[in-house]
């Protein structure tokens, strides 16, 4: 076919139906060419992208949450409630005495004014 | 609960920062202001495989009119405005110059969506007067499913849009698989085209009412 003159940026355009069944596009994507400059260039590296992203999305939520600390359940306290001893106290947290724990109890027991052995009163020096 | 809300809103505002380059798709420094060379002859051939795989080969012969030019751009819309899932990159571009082979290097522009050849050297300017550049391309699978009266179609812009330069005359053939359908190829056959009605803004589509398939 045959022209005569264009002016500038004019296409020409044919549009021709055949009788034959339509074969697959050369290049075709799941997105719109819009798309292209986010999703990229071709399809088997969105699903790379994603779930690269989603694997280091996770392990950054990890990472997160071991940076924060949880809530406690009840105040913290900087000695045990009223009636518990030291080493009762330490006993119920570790779930075994120590040195520590028995001359805290000495001590608790001496602030008491009671001997830990007899649970006595003493007659003070 | 409002930690939930700062994910979703947190969530929202990354997914809308992802998406802005497809806001700025298309756009770009496409406008040229004035161009001084113009096209005098535009023949094309277009062959069109059974596959829909299309080779062109484009000679297109351009008036210089001064010195200091190095060579002409050729731009490819990726974007199929009919098939908007289908990119058409053209691929095995050749370039020749006055019958001699001629380096061109490819660009992108409007954020993707054209290849550009800019060909020529940089060290090398034309000579003033006419030069004649071959094109040739293949594009795969540029067969669309049709619109009704057959199952499949050539649509297709065998001169594209970007051209700066107005056209002197073209001379087109295109080569298809099969004759096209009597709906969308009307009478005519082999007669000459008349040119679009004038005035015409730039940059408005004209379509050939007639097309006739080339000998097989």
């Amino acid at each position: 076919m045959v022209t005569g003159a264009l002016p500038a940026r004019t296409p020409v355009t044919i549009r021709a139906g055949l009788d034959l069944p339509t074969p697959d596009a050369g290049d075709a994507r799941p997105w719109t060419a819009r798309f292209d400059p986010v999703f990229g260039p071709s399809v088997w590296l969105l699903p790379f992208v994603a779930a690269l992203a989603l694997v280091m999305g996770t392990g950054g939520a990890r990472l997160a949450r071991n940076a924060r600390e949880p809530k406690p359940p009840f105040p913290l306290l900087y000695a045990p409630p009223p009636g518990i001893g030291p080493a009762q106290g330490a006993y119920i947290f570790n779930e075994s005495p120590d040195r520590e724990d028995f001359v805290a109890t000495i001590l608790y027991a001496a602030s008491r004014a009671q001997s830990p052995s007899t649970g006595t009163r003493e007659p003070g020096p | 609960m409002s930690r939930l809300v700062g994910y979703v809103v947190g969530f929202g505002m990354l997914a809308g920062l992802v998406l802005v380059p497809a806001l700025f798709f298309g756009l770009g420094d496409l406008d040229a202001s004035y161009e001084e060379t113009s096209i005098t002859q535009y023949d094309a051939s277009f062959r069109v495989a059974e596959n829909g795989d299309l080779t062109a080969r484009e000679t297109i012969t351009v008036d210089f009119p001064g010195f200091f030019k190095h060579g002409i751009f050729r731009f490819w819309d990726v974007a199929d405005g009919s098939e908007p899932f289908a990119r058409r990159i053209p691929r095995d571009i050749r370039v020749t110059l006055d019958g001699a082979e001629e380096e061109f290097e490819m660009l992108r522009e409007g954020r993707g969506r054209y290849r550009v050849a800019r060909i020529g050297r940089e060290s090398v300017t034309l000579d003033p007067g006419l030069h004649t550049y071959s094109i040739s391309y293949t594009v795969d699978g540029v067969l669309q499913p049709g619109d009704g009266a057959q199952p499949t179609q050539f649509y297709w812009n065998l001169i594209p849009g970007g051209w700066r330069q107005t056209i002197g005359a073209a001379n087109l053939t295109v080569e298809l698989p099969v004759a096209p359908g009597r709906s969308t190829a009307p009478s005519g056959r082999g007669r000459p085209l008349a040119a679009p009605p004038r005035p015409m803004a730039p940059r408005s589509p004209w379509s050939p009412g007639r097309c006739r398939p080339a000998p097989r």
